[in-house]
């Protein structure tokens, strides 16, 4: 099991050929209250960086983008009665959509969790 | 910007009170059905579309005898073509932002969300906008264009939480 993080602040973790995709730590503290989570339709393609799910807070509304390119196999329903586990738990129950992978290539441009840290530092 | 900085120090230095962002202003404007100027409010708004006639004296009312009188007294008597009021999303959850598009069931264009967001006393979305007159009545239903996707919305007050605060002299 690996996990990777993008610059978009999402993190994604792969089992297989089959990827879960949430919004780190970080991204739900700049967020704030979590208070309205659009997923995205099973069966759906998209494209690596396509919009494929809004995250709604307090403050503002964001677009979440498919980190790789694949098919979405399943999407979070408990965020529809709970978007706050996005702040509670958000790299656990804070899930938002599973995807099974066309081309797992495109896991080798996206930061390993050192990287990561190391981005956000240099946004602080 | 010396007096400014001491006097945020002095109000900062109370046990209860902490600094607070335009977010937070925005959201509890918004709850009590406050406008705007510049989102709900504008040089092209009048206040009987704005549904603000209070603010105009009775006196001036019948009288007249202000920038706008001809427009302002002729909508007093006969109705505006548009006015301001409160939406809410059918679902009870999904937030309505900023220039969203209303439309009749039809599809005709309607109005527009001009303010909107997250109530957190009021648990949920609350936003404000234009409509035209024959679609203003309380409850009627319209569609709310989010994300290129139809969202049934409904006509409600604006007043989304009840004002608690005491004017004092």
């Amino acid at each position: 099991m690996t996990v990777k993080y993008t610059r978009e602040h999402e993190w994604i973790r792969i089992e297989g050929d089959t990827a879960t995709v949430g919004i780190t730590f970080y991204a739900q503290e700049q967020l704030g209250d979590v208070v309205f989570v659009e997923l995205p339709e099973a069966d759906t393609s998209a494209d690596q960086g396509a919009e494929v799910a809004v995250v709604e807070s307090v403050k503002a509304a964001s677009d979440i983008y498919a980190p790789v390119t694949g098919t979405i196999i399943e999407s979070n329903e408990e965020l529809s009665d709970r978007p706050e586990l996005v702040n509670e738990d958000p790299e656990n129950d804070g899930w938002f959509f599973k995807m099974q992978l066309s081309d797992p290539s495109e896991l080798d441009d996206l930061l390993d969790e050192a990287d990561y840290q190391a981005f956000i530092q240099e946004e602080l | 910007m010396l007096w400014a900085r001491e006097l945020a120090d002095v109000l900062t230095a109370l046990e209860e009170s902490t600094w607070v962002g335009l977010g937070a202003r925005n959201s509890l404007r918004l709850e009590t059905g406050l406008c705007l100027y510049g989102n709900d409010l504008t040089t092209e708004t009048t206040p009987i579309e704005a549904d603000l006639l209070w603010s105009i004296q009775k006196r001036r009312r019948t009288e007249g005898g202000f920038l706008g009188a001809d427009i302002i007294l002729r909508q007093i008597n006969e109705g505006a073509s548009r006015k301001r009021v409160g939406i809410a999303p059918t679902d009870g959850r999904t937030p309505l932002r900023d220039h969203t598009v209303l439309k009749n069931s039809s599809g005709d264009v309607v109005g527009e969300i001009t303010s909107g967001g997250f109530g957190p006393t009021h648990e949920g979305p609350v936003a404000m906008g234009y409509v035209s007159h024959d679609m203003s009545t309380l409850g009627t239903e319209l569609i709310a264009e989010v994300r290129g996707k139809a969202l049934p919305c409904a006509v409600c007050d604006p007043i989304f939480v009840q004002q608690r605060y005491v004017r004092s002299l």
